[in-house]
């Protein structure tokens, strides 16, 4: 095999990791604005409609943020 | 004993939260609600159409098997990444098809109609940016119309019903209710026994 071939090769591997790392990290940042803006709204109708539930909504919608955050912050250190 | 059968309404207590027809739903008020004002139906669309919904899920759930496995463009992404890289990005995507899923459950959940001893209520959650609360006093009321249209509305007997008002908001729509023609007998009921009430009183 050409060394250039080879060299490439391994070249593509970093570029599609790094294109795939940049557009996780761009993902998770949109995505992160959304899981706030929907916790946002789960506290408006759970303040206009409370019901059972609300609280549950409201524990699961944090949690939506958290894990967002977590693994956008694990990608940024591990991936 | 024959109408106390048929009086399904005024009956029952419903403690499920997830109810799609509610009669005095136990742990639900809401924001402007007075001091005597009860609920007597809380309304949601029909579970049957969140079908779509879990269709769309169920296919972003499954979206990763396919592109993998169809390999599209003859380029398969997985096998340009790392095992390690490949996790973070099928977590992500998870992350996401979860998010959507809990949006299209709050989109459904929070789309409630109210019917008080004093008022009918429309909360609408049209987006993730819009939201709406539409007020009508049953003294407002002018005209009630149940519709039952289509095939899985006769086969699953939801429909929409169709509220004329005097209110600012001149027509109420409750879209894809269980049980329209029960609701607007019911929203009728409540209506003559609002005008037989004193102007201001809450019984």
């Amino acid at each position: 095999m050409p060394i250039e071939t080879a060299g490439f090769g391994f070249l593509n591997l970093l570029t599609v990791g790094l294109g795939v790392k940049m557009f996780l990290i761009l993902f998770l940042i949109f995505y992160i604005i959304f899981a706030f803006v929907l916790y946002r709204q789960v506290l408006t109708m759970c303040m206009k409609l409370p019901t059972l539930l609300s609280p549950h909504l409201k524990f699961v919608s944090v949690i939506n943020i958290g894990i967002a955050v977590a693994v956008l912050f694990l990608i940024l250190g591990l991936f | 004993m024959k109408n106390a059968a048929k009086d399904t309404v005024h009956s029952i207590h419903s403690k499920n939260p997830l109810a799609m027809f509610a009669q005095a739903p136990v742990g639900v008020s809401f924001e402007t609600q007075q001091k005597k004002e009860d609920i007597i139906l809380l309304l949601r669309a029909h579970v049957i159409t969140l079908i779509p919904a879990i269709l769309e899920i169920v296919f972003l759930a499954i979206l990763p098997a396919l592109v993998s496995s169809l390999n599209f463009l003859g380029i398969n992404i997985f096998e340009s990444l790392f095992p390690s890289q490949v996790f973070w990005v099928l977590l992500a995507w998870y992350i996401f098809v979860f998010g959507f899923a809990f949006y299209k459950f709050i989109f459904w959940y929070f789309n409630v109609y109210l019917v008080t001893n004093e008022r009918i209520v429309d909360f609408d959650f049209k987006g993730i940016l819009h939201k709406e609360t539409a007020y009508a006093n049953l003294t407002q009321i002018q005209d009630v119309t149940p519709k039952i249209i289509g095939f899985f509305h006769t086969l699953f007997h939801f429909g929409d019903v169709f509220i004329q008002t005097a209110a600012s908001k001149p027509e109420f729509e409750f879209h894809a209710v269980e049980n329209p023609d029960l609701v607007a007998k019911e929203i009728l009921e409540q209506v003559r026994l609002e005008e037989t009430e004193a102007p201001g009183e809450i019984k």
